[in-house]
Parts: structure tokens; C-alpha cells; sequence
């Protein structure tokens, strides 16, 4: 894949500006490692990538590759204590964008084809309907607006946000608070251990939710004319239920408590687990 | 004995720890003997306030939550590492090492027991209250599940700790104590188990949980990589 | 005053009076069980005890002294099969807490080549006050003052009621040594708490 390294070396002294072109077919693929500084991509519409940044004085810049893939990555001068370097990049939109960085916030909007963001513990940001989304962060928030056909969500201490539409999507977190909107969802995975989650939007009806938590709350708030059944099941919390005249019964040999209802016509399946987190369900007009 | 000889002595004197014989000859000296007296009184003080040390100093709050992280840790590893039985250290009980339950453990093979944990069907979500007596299989078919996945929680958390040194310390902090939630959150299930050993919630709950664990050790160790 | 001459049948310091032996067997037992909360009722019982000696240990570090606390009831956890009921708990503890401390400083004096010698005294907290014959330490302080061969041997003896053989043993050294840091110990303290001159430094420490 990787037909030609080209090198790009900048002077120890000054920060250097950099401006490379590469050749990358329409759904070619594009890897990029920058740990600290940011990271901003666009999609566009020609085969080209084009990289524009500033590197931090003493860092290198290398690119290369073929038409079907290329990489870029810079190289710290010194790795104990790298210094940040800014990138703003172009790529096809339906390319497959690889992306790594430390503590670099990355940025992406306009790329539809897939997308594989990992970060440490900087923000990332997604705007746009890539066909796949995986989004990793151990520490950083995750921000998605859009509508990814397939989307992982995944981060331990940051929050995630979702705002659109997705037929397979999955949110993970394990304190981070997890709030999805908009839809319609044909299958969407929530799962935290502390985070509290909140959901406020449309099922479809043939799709299922589910929801699994240890002790963070659950928020679920659906559109008043949604047909679907709930089953809930909590070991030690509370449920709260005014999406329909039903109340939660006692758990089994008296402990914990559960909640089956259903209301409109059969439709979507919402199904909430926890251990102690309080679950709440609720119609919006 | 002489003075010079003596002086070497009076330490032991004080402390009652010199031999029958010298004990007589030394006191005999040190009551006429200024010098020799006056060490004798100045050790006696030391001592005396070596004695009037408090016994006993509190120790700061989080100590004890320290200790008990770590030994969760040791818990879980010493279960994965465990070539006794399957039981995890935290089940030492009697009626659930039974010899229909060990049977059961020989006789599940892995892939049912993972199409076990893995089935989740809203049927079956629905029914995982109703009143089904568990048998002895089910948890140990569970058991099976844990060790795996404690061994490997274990591998990765060894790995992890190798590659601490390339993560930033807050992020080292944040990490851990992500950790620390989940082991938290394992515990909690597992006791609530323990008494409850038939709730098949509970065991699902506690498959998630590792599952989670395990997927963050591993994300962890591949942030550190390069590719 | 305090005579750690006396006869004792347990290995190492008193047992404390209010110690429940059957109490804390069934702790014990429990705990080896897996009962983590078993384990904290005693570590509640004594982990004071065993802070002091750390702290101490640690020349009134507190940092250290937690960290190696923390260290001793962790491995107390791991050891717990090994704890026969011949003797009491509190000993058992104590008599692990010097071993690990031991085992700490062996594995980080192969990590660095420093060895405190008994001149090296500036490198130990509280030590830039002994300098002043004419301020008096209080007698924390001035222990924890003391080259780190003299403290150990002072805390065990004096302090804590080790007898020489059985300090000796723990440490690897010989009765003669640990006599010798003793009386050192006991020289440095008088000096440094009763603001008299210090007697002429000799010898390395360790």
C-alpha cells in the first residue's frame, strides 16, 4: 500500500509551516497520528488530501503512500514532552479516515465514507453521516451530530453526546453521562457503570433500545405517539414511570423492583437494566 | 572493673539486660561515680520517654481504601490464577462448590456458556424475574466465564501497568480510577450474587461488567502502542 | 520506665490487654474466606499500632509511612493463611511491617546507589535542626532525626520492646551491631534533647 515515503524534515529552530498534497482515490483510505496540538478534517469532493499545519520547532512531518491509502504522522523532537503541532486536512469525503492523537482534539465534518477516531483525553467532535463511526476516548468527551449509519461510542470518564439518527448504535461509558437525541434509532446500546444517561427521542418500530447501567440514572423520553413495550428490571433502584398508567412491582423475593408495560400499538422494545440507578420513563408531545 | 570498662556496660544496666554477676559491680561504681551516674540518669530519661511515645497514631482516612482497591485487585487475580477449582476466591463457600456444580463445569463447554451470556432477547429479558429455580450449572457455568475473564483482565492490567509510564499522570489518575468504579460496581453484583445465586440478571449484570473492565484495560495498553 | 527485659512469651512487643483473641480469630478466619470486610474490622483494630511503627519507621514521614502501612496490610492479606494464632495478631502485624520495610528498602537501594552514611545526616528530615545545639526537639522529632541504622534499632528496642536477638534476626545483623546503633541512638537523642554536644560521629551507618 505504502508505494513511495516522502519526507518531510523541518529545521530545529523555527515552527514551521507545511503545505503537502497527496493523491488519494475518492474512497481511498487516510492515517493519521498527531499526539498533541489538534486535529481538523474535512471532507471534500476531489481525490486529493491536503494537509496544512504548523509544526512546533524541532518536530518532523512525514507523509506517503499510494492512491489506495496513505499516512501521515508527525514526529516529536522530543517525545517526553511533545510539543503541539495544528492540522487542518482535506480529504475525499467518502474516504476511510483514520485518526490518533494524545491529548489533540480532533475535529472531523463533511467525511462520509468511515471513520476510526482514538484519542486519550482530548474532545472529539464529529458532524456529518460517515457510514461507520468508532469513536475512542479514554478520558475525552465525545460530541456527535449527524447521522452515522453505524456508530461506537466509547469513552471511560468523558461524557458522550449524540444528536441525529443511526440504525446501529453504541454508547459506552463509565462514569461519563451519556445523552442521546433526535432518531429515529432502528437498534441503539447504551451502557455506563456510574454515568447517567438520558435518552429523548424517536424509535422506530421495529427497533429495539437497551439500556444497562450499574448506578447511573436512566432518562428515557420518547414522542407521544410511539408504539413500543418497556421492560425494566432494577436490583436495587427506583423506577418512575410516566409513560403509562402501570406501576413498577416488587422484584423477585421482594428486592429491587420491575417495571412491564407497553404503550400505542406493539412496536419498538425498550429494555433497561440496572443494578441501583433510578429509571424514569417518559412521553413527550 | 574499672570506669572505662563500666561505661560500656551502662546501657544494659539501664535496661535490666546485663548478666547476674556484672549487675552488682556496676551499681556498686555508678554510686560513686559521678559521670557514670549521670548516664545512668540520662538514659533512664530516654528511655523513659521513648516509653511515653504514643502506642498508636491515626492513620489518614484513605489508607483504608487503598488497601481495599488492592486487595480487590489480588482478589481478582489470584481467582484467574487460582489451578485449584474454578471457584473465585470470593465464593469460598461450601454449598456452591458441590459436586453436581463441579460436573456441570466439566461438562459446559465454552461456547454454550458464551451463547448463554450473550443471548438477549427480550423474552428472555422479560422472564428473568419470574420465579425459575436455578440450578447449580448456571453458576457455574458463570464461573467459567469469570475466570476467562479475569485472566485476561489480569494479562492486560499487567501490561498496562509496564506501559504506565508513556501515559500522562492525570491520565494514569483518571484511568485507574475508572477501574476502581467498575471493580466497585463487579463488587457489588458479586455480593448481591452471592446471596441471590440463582438471579441470572445478577450474572448478566456481572458479564457486563468484566466485559467492560477488559475492554478498557485493552483500549488502555493500545493507546500506549504506536501502529 | 519501660524494661524490655522482661519475659515475655510472644515474639516480639506485649500483646495489647484489650485484644479478643477469639474475636479476632473469627476476623481471621473470615477474612482468609475472602470477606474483605472481615479484613477491615482489623485493620481498624490495628492499624494504629501499626502506623505509629511506620511512621516512626519512616522518620516521621507520613507520606512513607502510609504508603508502607498500605503495603504491610496488603501483603497481611495475602499472608493471612500463614498466620498460625500462636501469637498475637498485633505481633504477627508488627513483625511483618519490619520485614516489608526491609524488603522496600533492599529493592530501592538497588535501585539507587546512595547509602546513608553517618555523616550524610542533612539528607534526613529534621536533621538541619540538629545542628543547633541549643534548640531542644521534641521527642518525636529527635528520633526521627536519628540516621536511619540508629532509628530502626532505637524504635524496635526502645520503643516498641524488641529484644536485641530478635531485632538482630529481622535485620541480618549481629547483636553487637545492633547494640552499637543503639547506643549511638541513645547518645544522639540525649544530645539533640537536652541541647548537650553531640559525641564525635564514627563509622558508617550500615
Amino acid at each position: 500500500m505504502l508505494a513511495a515515503m516522502l519526507v518531510c524534515t523541518s529545521p530545529l529552530s523555527a515552527q514551521k509551516k507545511i503545505e503537502r498534497r497527496i493523491p488519494l482515490g475518492m474512497e481511498g483510505a487516510f492515517r493519521v497520528m498527531n499526539m498533541v496540538g489538534s486535529v481538523v478534517v474535512h471532507g471534500w469532493s476531489k481525490d486529493t488530501v491536503l494537509i496544512r499545519g504548523t509544526l512546533a520547532p524541532g518536530d518532523q512531518f512525514f507523509a506517503g503512500g499510494g492512491y489506495t491509502g496513505a499516512k501521515m504522522f508527525i514526529e516529536s523532537a522530543n517525545d517526553r514532552n511533545p510539543k503541539p503541532t495544528s492540522l487542518e486536512i482535506w480529504v475525499p469525503a467518502r474516504a476511510r479516515l483514520w485518526v490518533k492523537t494524545a491529548t489533540a482534539p480532533i475535529d472531523v465534518d463533511g467525511v462520509d465514507g468511515g471513520l476510526d477516531l482514538y484519542t486519550v483525553s482530548a474532545t472529539i467532535e464529529v458532524t456529518g453521516n460517515p457510514r461507520e463511526l468508532n469513536a475512542e476516548a479514554i478520558d475525552g468527551d465525545i460530541h456527535v451530530t449527524g447521522s452515522p449509519a453505524w456508530l461506537r461510542t466509547k469513552s471511560a470518564s468523558g461524557a458522550i453526546t449524540f444528536r441525529g439518527a443511526s440504525s446501529d448504535a453504541g454508547f459506552s461509558t463509565v462514569s461519563g453521562a451519556v445523552r442521546v437525541e433526535g432518531g429515529p434509532f432502528e437498534r441503539a446500546k447504551v451502557e455506563t457503570v456510574t454515568g447517567n444517561v438520558t435518552f429523548n427521542g424517536r424509535v422506530e418500530r421495529s427497533g429495539t433500545l437497551d439500556f444497562d447501567t450499574h448506578s447511573g440514572s436512566v432518562d428515557i423520553a420518547v414522542p407521544d405517539k410511539t408504539g413500543a413495550s418497556f421492560s425494566v428490571v432494577s436490583i436495587a433502584g427506583t423506577i418512575t414511570n410516566n409513560a403509562s398508567r402501570a406501576t413498577p412491582t416488587a422484584g423477585r423475593f421482594g428486592r429491587g423492583s420491575e417495571l412491564t408495560t407497553e404503550i400505542g400499538d406493539p412496536g419498538a422494545k425498550i429494555s433497561v437494566r440496572t443494578f441501583k440507578g433510578p429509571v424514569t420513563l417518559r412521553r413527550t408531545k | 572493673m574499672t570506669h572505662e570498662v563500666i561505661r560500656h556496660l551502662l546501657d544494659d544496666y539501664v535496661t535490666g539486660e546485663l548478666s547476674e554477676d556484672a549487675r552488682g559491680p556496676v551499681a556498686d561504681h555508678v554510686a560513686v561515680c559521678e559521670i557514670c551516674s549521670a548516664e545512668v540518669e540520662s538514659l533512664e530519661r530516654i528511655l523513659a520517654r521513648a516509653s511515653e511515645l504514643p502506642k498508636s497514631i491515626e492513620p489518614p482516612a484513605e489508607a483504608w481504601s487503598n488497601i481495599r482497591t488492592a486487595i480487590l485487585r489480588e482478589e481478582n487475580s489470584a481467582a484467574a490464577h487460582s489451578t485449584r477449582t474454578a471457584t473465585p476466591a470470593f465464593w469460598r463457600r461450601p454449598w456452591v462448590v458441590t459436586a453436581a456444580a463441579a460436573a456441570a463445569v466439566a461438562v459446559l463447554s465454552s461456547t454454550i456458556t458464551a451463547a448463554y451470556l450473550n443471548s438477549r432477547s427480550h423474552t428472555s429479558s422479560a422472564s428473568i424475574t419470574t420465579s425459575e429455580t436455578a440450578t447449580p450449572a448456571t453458576l457455574a457455568a458463570f464461573t467459567v466465564e469469570e475466570n476467562n475473564y479475569l485472566r485476561q483482565a489480569s494479562a492486560l492490567q499487567d501490561l498496562l501497568d509496564q506501559q504506565e509510564t508513556a501515559l500522562a499522570p492525570e491520565t494514569v489518575a483518571q484511568l485507574k480510577a475508572s477501574l476502581r468504579t467498575i471493580d466497585e460496581a463487579i463488587l457489588e453484583a458479586r455480593s448481591a450474587l452471592a446471596r441471590d445465586p440463582s438471579n441470572k440478571l445478577l450474572i448478566e449484570m456481572l458479564s457486563t461488567n468484566y466485559k467492560q473492565k477488559v475492554d478498557l484495560l485493552r483500549r488502555s495498553t493500545e493507546m500506549t502502542r504506536g501502529t | 520506665m519501660k524494661l524490655s527485659a522482661v519475659v515475655s512469651d510472644s515474639i516480639g512487643p506485649f500483646p495489647s490487654p484489650t485484644e479478643d483473641k477469639t474475636a479476632t480469630l473469627d476476623c481471621i478466619r473470615r477474612a482468609r474466606a475472602g470477606d474483605v470486610d472481615a479484613f477491615e474490622v482489623l485493620y481498624r483494630e490495628h492499624s494504629g499500632r501499626v502506623y505509629a511503627l511506620c511512621v516512626r519507621l519512616k522518620a516521621g514521614d507520613r507520606s512513607n509511612a502510609t504508603e508502607l502501612m498500605q503495603d504491610v496490610f496488603i501483603k497481611a492479606w495475602r499472608r493471612l493463611e500463614t498466620f498460625r494464632g500462636d501469637c498475637a495478631f498485633g505481633s504477627w502485624l508488627h513483625r511483618l511491617a519490619v520485614n516489608t520495610m526491609l524488603e522496600n528498602a533492599r529493592s530501592d537501594r538497588r535501585r539507587s546507589a546512595r547509602v546513608l552514611s553517618m555523616e550524610d545526616t542533612s539528607l534526613l528530615p529534621g536533621a538541619a535542626r540538629s545542628n543547633s545545639i541549643d534548640l531542644k526537639m521534641d521527642m518525636e522529632e529527635a528520633v526521627a532525626s536519628l540516621p536511619r541504622g540508629a532509628r530502626t534499632a532505637f524504635v524496635l528496642h526502645d520503643v516498641e520492646g524488641y529484644q536485641h536477638q530478635e531485632i538482630a534476626e529481622q535485620l541480618g545483623v549481629s547483636v553487637g551491631t545492633v547494640k552499637a546503633q543503639l547506643h549511638r541512638a541513645r547518645r544522639l537523642l540525649r544530645a539533640r534533647l537536652e541541647g548537650t554536644k553531640e559525641e564525635g560521629n564514627g563509622g558508617i551507618d550500615e
